[in-house]
């Protein structure tokens, strides 16, 4: 059936959604799976049988409940508009889905994790709520403000590339989630459940989603290829001298900046001036220049990775107020 | 609803007492489209067609009433999930939207009225007064919790998605950019057509003396910034052959005193017979050698301009009287209406 833009504003005055605006969504969804392994996608061994079921749920989780077909016609000035926004809510609908699964899977790894040290049960709930051996006074839910702090943290924790045809993929070593954990724990002393791990994790995984709808690189690919010895060394020398030659004062800081906190919220966290933390973050940034300045790219982005880790694992009681 | 029984059981369940909200389509005219800030309207390219630049819903921060009618807006992102730092997810119920928007407050670029299509929502004063303050680089309480996580490497796909963001206002806001950078790039000044209609009373006297003391004083009564900048519009062969007439029926010392004024006026460029559409329209008299005027100086670049008409010509929909003339194979061009009094034609 060939729509035109009248046709679809007439049925979308008349009833919302009918059979031509189907016939579009369903031509959009076509557009789009067949690049995407429908096993990883919709659970599926076929596109033909998750077909239906992707139509329904693009239809009634993105068009209807997020109200984005209000959205695709008050924006669209023509046909070939609505189609390639069609497609654009399609593949939001599939990244969605995807990003619950890898998290849905992250959660399941947690899950054990969360009960041996450092990180123990501090409330039996329901829901279970979980913190460091050493914290978990007064538990109670975490604010969206502080979810968002913590997921500030937990974004600084390196992840695997995920490839593209990977149902489960790890997404994180163990020695990362650890980390990451750590790093969410002691953003939140007031303990977390495994929702509200999920929300922060989903979060984290946002760049992946923007990835995978625009098409950048980023996402999902071939494997990335390890280092050799000699760039192993130079990455570990490298990170040695930046350790050795900031203070932990100045890390913080640079954790924090990468965290996107304002100057002046950690000077009051710090206890120090507003100029006082300028001045220390051009040291530590400094030192990282002259540092890295003769180390290849891609040592480079493993020597951020490993220093990534040694920040979250600062001893902290959590970012600034700001995000 | 009438023939759900065409639809999928899940899909009729969904729309059971969850109505569209029926908000205006973009090229809809419901003008007026007098801007004010807070509001939320779809913005459409100044060039046409654009196959590559799809219309955007932006937020307008700021309002500029001058020769050419401006906006401040921020774009605003095509999905619901704040991205970046810089992205604030507004809800449904702050805006008046039936879905949720994420302004982009790190995207913002000048857009000409003209561009703006239907208001489809719009914030409240505080909620504006805030997201200025994001603008700004402030982080306001309101919005903690409301935004992405911070983009802190290269190779993070979010920092291709915000270049091509910021791409995308750039080629949205350029006409309306390139204008106001006016001293800069040397675009003339605000382009200033008198029509027809508002030289009537001109023509009404077959007296050349009193026929060019008419002529000036619709000129100086149209403001333009210079002389040069205005150019009347005849309706047809026989009113601009006369307006030829007049001038050249002046003595020298008439002529010379009156050139300065007439630097422009008599200018009679004329374009193409174009396919335009107004947004809103335009009375038909006189419309085609208005239009054909227009074309002339939009292939020349102009992409807005103030046409003078006689008082009581046209509906008033709104201050600023702004139009858009969508000229096919070319875009469109800002128009601000300005009527005047008989009395000084």
């Amino acid at each position: 059936m060939a729509n035109d833009l009248d046709e679809l504003r007439r049925e979308y005055d008349e009833r919302g959604i009918g059979p031509a605006i189907f016939d579009e969504v369903r031509r959009a969804v076509g557009a789009v799976v067949h690049r995407y392994d429908p096993m990883v996608y919709a659970g599926a061994s076929t596109w033909e049988d998750a077909m239906e079921d992707v139509v329904q749920g693009v239809i009634v989780d993105v068009l209807i409940q997020e109200g984005q077909l209000d959205y695709i016609m008050a924006t669209a000035g023509t046909i070939e508009d609505v189609r390639n926004l069609l497609r654009f809510q399609v593949k939001r609908y599939l990244a969605k889905g995807r990003r619950r699964t890898v998290v849905d899977n992250l959660l399941d790894r947690c899950k054990e994790r969360l009960r041996a040290s450092p990180f123990r049960v501090i409330d039996g709930g329901p829901p279970e709520r979980y913190g460091l051996e050493d914290g978990g006074v007064d538990p109670r839910a975490p604010t969206d403000e502080e979810l968002h702090a913590a997921a500030r943290a937990a974004a600084l924790v390196p992840r695997t590339r995920p490839s593209a045809g990977d149902r489960a993929p790890a997404v994180y070593t163990r020695e990362a989630l650890d980390a990451l954990l750590e790093a969410v724990a002691r953003s939140l002393p007031s303990g977390f459940s495994l929702s509200e791990l999920g929300t922060i994790l989903e979060m984290v995984l946002t760049d992946w989603v923007a990835g995978f709808l625009y098409d950048f690189e980023g996402g999902e690919g071939p494997e990335e290829v390890a280092l050799g010895p000699e760039e192993e060394a130079m990455s570990a020398a490298a990170i040695e001298q930046i350790l050795e030659q900031c203070s932990e004062e100045q890390l913080l800081i640079l954790r924090r900046k990468l965290e996107d906190v304002a100057d002046e919220a950690i000077a009051r966290e710090l206890g120090v001036s507003r100029p006082t933390v300028h001045a220390r973050k051009q040291e530590v940034l400094g030192t990282m220049r002259d540092v890295l300045r003769d180390v290849p790219e891609r040592v480079q982005k493993e020597v951020m990775d490993r220093l990534s880790m040694h920040l979250v694992r600062l001893g902290t009681t959590g970012g600034g107020a700001d995000g | 609803m009438a023939n759900a029984a065409d639809l999928p059981d899940r899909v009729r369940e969904a729309l059971r007492g969850r109505g569209f909200r029926r908000l205006p389509f973009p090229d809809e005219e419901t003008w007026p489209a007098a801007p004010e800030p807070g509001q939320l309207r779809v913005a459409l390219p100044m060039d046409l067609p654009s196959p590559d630049l799809p219309p955007r819903l932006v937020l307008v921060f700021e309002v500029e009433l001058g020769e050419d009618p401006w906006v401040n807006a921020s774009l605003v992102a095509e999905g619901p999930e704040p991205f970046t730092a810089s992205d604030v997810r507004l809800e449904a119920s702050e805006t008046g939207l039936p879905f949720a928007v994420v302004i982009e407050t790190d995207v913002v670029g000048p857009l000409f009225v003209a561009q703006l299509g239907p208001v489809l929502g719009s914030v409240e004063p505080d909620v504006l007064a805030d997201l200025r303050r994001e603008l700004a680089g402030d982080r306001s309480p309101r919005f903690a919790g409301r935004r992405g996580l911070p983009v802190f490497a290269h190779e993070d796909s979010r920092w291709a998605w915000k270049d091509r963001e910021l791409a995308t206002m750039h080629m949205l806001s350029f006409p309306c950019m390139r204008r106001e950078l006016q001293p800069v790039t040397r675009v003339p000044e605000t382009l200033v057509l008198v029509e027809a209609a508002a030289t009537a009373a001109v023509m009404e006297t077959d007296e050349p003396a009193e026929r060019l003391h008419r002529l000036l004083r619709l000129l100086s009564a149209v403001g333009a910034p210079s002389p040069a900048a205005v150019e009347l519009v005849p309706a047809d062969v026989s009113q601009a052959r006369s307006l030829v007439e007049t001038v050249a029926e002046l003595g020298s010392d008439a002529l010379r005193a009156a050139e300065p004024a007439l630097a422009g006026a008599l200018r009679g460029r004329t374009g193409p017979a174009p396919r335009a559409r107004w947004r809103p329209g335009w009375p038909s008299t006189g419309r085609e050698a208005l239009e054909r005027r227009i074309v002339a100086r939009a292939l020349e670049g102009v992409r807005s301009c103030r046409v003078v008409t006689r008082r009581g010509r046209l509906a008033r929909r709104g201050s600023p009287d702004v139009h858009a003339l969508e000229i096919e194979g070319i875009g469109i061009v800002q128009v601000k209406a300005e009527e005047i009094e008989e009395e000084a034609a």
